[in-house]
């Protein structure tokens, strides 16, 4: 079976009980290719000019300020941020006390609250990438520029929220959404450790017309696998879909010029305590498109829970302050600030925030065990005439 | 302690046998005892492989032991590394890590982790000489090290140097890991050099002795030092009738270990030690990671093993079954799904190719096109070359010294788009096209195979033509070429040819003629089944016979155990 586009190739005995991702729309001429997801990271736009305000300060700045604040002296201050960060492994005397830098005694990471909202800068600039979500177009009250397709009303508050914070900034980019220094590493490293996200589109026409589209996006029971480069995840993996449908997102879209589009209302993608425990988009969107390369690159965005955002950065407190400058009670503030749905019928208060996140997932071969039982029904050629990649 | 160390600093390897040995201040001289009882002269020494030292390792003291440091790189002659192993010492680098490692074993073996099992004596006091402890000790681990029971002399040494050590160092468990480690950087635990005696069936001519036969018999099945049954079948004799060596190959033969030992011969024959060096482009072959290495030399011995062993196949099929086992990462290079144990991407797979799969048979296996291949472009001349020598057993002579492969590496060339066509215009060249055309014709049926084993259709845009042909025999397909191999009876001669010299140590002689004769026609008469193949072979006394030549070259006798000081477990 050549990798890339899947045809009645050679039946697997191995996997003769099991349904490669079958598409919920069977139609003749219907194709399926599958992905694994190689990069996940808020879309972001970055240029000079995006924080008027200054982009917010390093951590030992605004450590030092909230000490001051919280009531140590100068004198004190100056001593425990003497050699700050220090030496790795060894105990330092401003770990303690930035911890309870809010009241003096109860973690700050666990309730910012505790301390006062130190106004964190956000970006006010013209663009940004992600979806008109409230469908105001130019008329919504907080709309980016597409800096590519120059549509209007883009909704991507979380992007406001952490591009002006210098660990979540990075390399500038013209063709797309940009990746900060941040979300490399912290993905870079989760997607070794999480399972895999993983994404199936079959295309009820083929895909090399336009037409509908169905998709599966979902996690996998494996981990993804480096390729020799170290930078990417190898091509033309097999991943198993989780058969929790908990885990399990499968929507209709439609194929235009090879790029899918859906609007499937809710998109659940699990991820990772260390980073977002799980994706919840509300109003969800993607755009997707299949690159030359036999690639997926696109978007996937929504109104998702602010809280999660904050939540996977607090579990590594200090630790992510100081390697990112990112003041953590600053970015609780300021996401609950920019918060643009969901309001608590209680309080008011907007619950989520809108976003937008990019994806750039490779060719994989996705099997869905699930099937199983459907499976042993159907005439072995069946079962490899399906899939991916 | 480690005074032993800069004693062998600088020492040459030869003449082992009469080598000394320093620790901790005591010296004993190995070949003093020497004399003890020559029985028969000795023949031709072979240095443990890697993987012999570190199975013997285990065997002897568990799994738990690790075994650290570098081992000296063996020789390749007559196409096996077993049979080069008789022609390679140790350099003085070389017994420095030797020394290094047997020190390191020997002191985990008496770390408090270790000594509760592995030892069967408790000292009458831990920082005290305690000779009977030492001695029992010694007298066991010595049995298996060696091979044979020790002597007497090489006993008692091995007891003064505990002793010796423990009184210096005061420590019972320093002094016994100085006299372990002496053990296991004696020649005669790293060297198979091996006694033979008279053989009573053939008057002046000579065979192995019961414990050399022993040594023989479990290298050639299991790749390890015999365990202690097969030595004491030597020890009681029954191994020197043929009721007995029937029971004791029939007892290694059921043995899973016999699955290493299987794949211990392939991996020497399909020269898989190349694999610690194989790599390719990252930038053009991103899938063909170091565990993709692993993977693809795992997957042939497993197709092997499976094939040959579990369902006692016709050897000639290896080069045409669809049956093979995958991993993820494998299939991500063949382009084929594969369902992972629990998301484990170790987990392995059987796989049955589909009978219009280009891939059928071990030469289509990532072990053999990728390993045969440069790091950025596939090499029909490699992979011809490869099958020559190592699957048919044909010499291919080496290239002249001026060759102009210019041509052959431009891979973006705009007029010879495939490797076909730029290995056609360099065979235009009449010293290249001698030996290219033994090679090429094989080679370039496998061109549908990448150099990372991916399969292709097209190189830089042009379609690939994998017609081939060997000995006038022509396909169409790399399956063609596995079907060819299968029917090339130099493919059936050869594995005969290579597992007898695997069994020997040894590269065939006149004299071995005949033998192989006898064992080709059992060999075809019961269906080329490979392991009646090694029982066969096992049970003749043509495998611990010692020729003339040996004997010749090895004149000097080694010690004969009849003074022995057998372990007491095997004397009750």
């Amino acid at each position: 079976m050549k990798p890339g586009w899947v045809s009645s190739g050679p039946l697997l005995s191995c996997i003769a009980a099991f349904l490669l991702i079958t598409p919920p729309m069977e139609a003749m001429g219907a194709e399926t290719k599958s992905f694994v997801v190689n990069w996940f990271n808020l879309a972001s736009y970055f240029s000079d000019g995006d924080c008027p305000g200054g982009l917010n300060p390093k951590s030992a700045e605004f450590y030092r300020r909230d000490l001051l604040r919280a009531g140590h002296s100068q004198q004190e201050v100056d001593a425990v941020l003497k050699d700050f960060p220090g030496e790795g492994g060894a105990p330092q005397p401003w770990i303690a006390l930035v911890i309870v830098r809010g009241n003096g005694k109860d973690n700050i990471y666990a309730d910012p609250t505790t301390g006062p909202d130190p106004g964190l800068n956000i970006v006010t600039g013209r663009f940004g990438y992600g979806f008109n979500l409230d469908g105001l177009g130019e008329k919504s009250p907080n709309g980016l520029e597409d800096p590519v397709t120059h549509e209007r009303g883009i909704d991507n508050q979380a992007y406001r929220a952490f591009s002006c914070i210098r660990g979540f900034r990075g390399p500038g980019r013209n063709d797309g959404p940009a990746r900060s220094n941040a979300d490399e590493v912290h993905w870079d490293k989760l997607r070794e450790e999480m399972p895999a996200m993983v994404i199936s589109v079959t295309a009820a026409n083929g895909f090399a017309a336009d037409g509908d589209v169905s998709v599966t996006m979902g996690r996998a029971l494996e981990t993804v696998t480096r390729d020799a480069s170290g930078t990417n995840v190898q091509t033309d993996m097999t991943y198993t879909l989780d058969p929790d449908p908990r885990t399990r997102n499968m929507f209709t879209g439609h194929l235009h010029q090879g790029v899918i589009t859906a609007d499937p209302g809710h998109i659940n993608l699990v991820g990772d305590n260390y980073m977002v425990a799980s994706f919840e988009f509300d109003k969800a969107r993607l755009r997707l498109g299949l690159k030359p390369d036999g690639t997926l690159e696109g978007l996937v965005g929504g109104y998702m829970p602010w809280f999660p955002l904050y939540h996977g950065l607090s579990v590594g407190g200090y630790v992510e302050e100081y390697a990112l400058s990112l003041d953590l009670p600053g970015l609780y503030y300021a996401l609950k600030k920019l918060a643009d749905s969901d309001p608590d019928p209680r309080t008011g208060e907007n619950r989520s925030i809108s976003a937008a996140y990019a994806i750039d997932a490779v060719r994989a071969f996705v099997i869905d065990q699930q099937h199983q039982k459907t499976a042993a029904n159907q005439p072995q050629n069946a079962l490899s005439g399906t899939g991916a990649p | 302690m480690r005074s032993s160390s800069k004693f062998w600093r600088g020492l040459r390897a030869a003449p082992l046998a009469l080598m000394l040995f320093c620790t901790a201040g005591v010296c004993l001289a190995e070949g003093s005892d020497t004399a003890t009882s020559p029985k028969g002269p000795g023949i031709a020494a072979r240095r443990l492989s890697e993987d012999q030292y570190r199975q013997a390792i285990a065997d002897v003291f568990g799994p738990t032991i690790t075994v650290g440091g570098r081992f000296e790189p063996e020789i390749r002659r007559n196409g096996l590394l077993a049979t080069g192993s008789g022609q390679i010492s140790i350099t003085a680098s070389g017994l420095e890590q030797y020394d290094a490692m047997a020190h390191a074993i020997a002191s985990q073996v008496v770390s408090e982790n270790h000594r509760r099992t592995l030892l069967p004596c408790k000292p009458a006091s831990a920082k005290a000489p305690d000779d009977a402890c030492a001695n029992q000790y010694l007298r066991e681990v010595g049995f298996l090290l060696y091979r044979r029971p020790l002597t007497d002399a090489e006993l008692a040494s091995r007891t003064k140097v505990a002793a010796d050590t423990a009184a210096k160092l005061g420590s019972f468990y320093d002094g016994l890991a100085e006299a372990l480690a002496t053990l296991l950087e004696s020649p005669k635990f790293l060297f198979l050099k091996q006694a033979a005696e008279p053989d009573p069936d053939h008057p002046g001519a000579f065979r192995l002795d019961a414990y050399a036969k022993a040594t023989q018999l479990s290298l050639f099945l299991w790749n390890a030092l015999p365990d202690r049954t097969l030595l004491n079948a030597a020890r009681d004799g029954s191994l020197g009738t043929a009721s007995g060596l029937a029971a004791q190959t029939d007892r290694l033969m059921s043995s899973p270990r016999l699955e290493r030992g299987v794949q211990a011969f392939f991996s020497d024959m399909l020269g898989f030690d190349e694999f610690a060096t194989l790599s390719k482009d990252p930038a053009l072959y991103p899938k063909f990671t170091l565990k993709v290495v692993e993977d693809a030399r795992e997957q042939t011995l497993r197709t092997i093993v499976d094939h040959l062993l579990l369902r006692r196949g016709d050897y000639r099929a290896l080069f045409t079954t669809p049956n093979t086992f995958l991993t993820t990462r494998l299939g991500s290079i063949y382009g084929v799904p594969v369902i992972s144990r629990n998301g484990w991407p170790d987990s392995w797979t059987p796989y049955t190719y589909d009978k219009d799969d280009p891939r059928s048979g071990i030469l289509s296996q990532i072990s053999f096109v990728a390993l045969h291949s440069h790091p950025g472009r596939s090499s029909p001349t490699l992979r011809g070359k490869a099958l020559r020598e190592m699957v048919l057993c044909q010499k291919v002579p080496s290239p002249p010294p001026n060759v102009d492969f210019k041509l052959v590496q431009d891979v973006k060339n705009p007029q010879f788009k495939t490797t076909r066509e730029r290995l056609t215009a360099h065979r235009t060249a009449p010293t290249c096209a001698g030996c290219h055309k033994i090679m090429d014709p094989i080679g370039l049926a496998m061109e549908n195979f990448d150099t990372d084993g991916s399969y292709r259709t097209t190189e830089n845009g042009a379609a690939i033509d994998a017609t081939g042909e060997l000995d006038g025999m022509k396909f169409v397909s790399p399956a063609g070429l596995g079907k060819a191999v299968h029917d090339d009876p130099a493919a059936t001669a050869c594995v005969l040819q290579r597992v007898y010299e695997y069994a020997l140590g040894r590269p065939l002689g006149k004299s071995d003629t005949s033998v192989i004769k006898g064992f080709g026609e059992g060999f075809a008469s019961g269906g080329y089944v490979f392991p009646a193949l090694l029982r066969r072979i096992a049970l003749s006394d043509s495998l611990y016979a010692v020729p003339k030549m040996e004997l010749s070259l090895n004149a000097a006798p080694i010690p004969s155990p009849t003074q022995s000081a057998l372990p007491q477990s095997e004397t009750r």
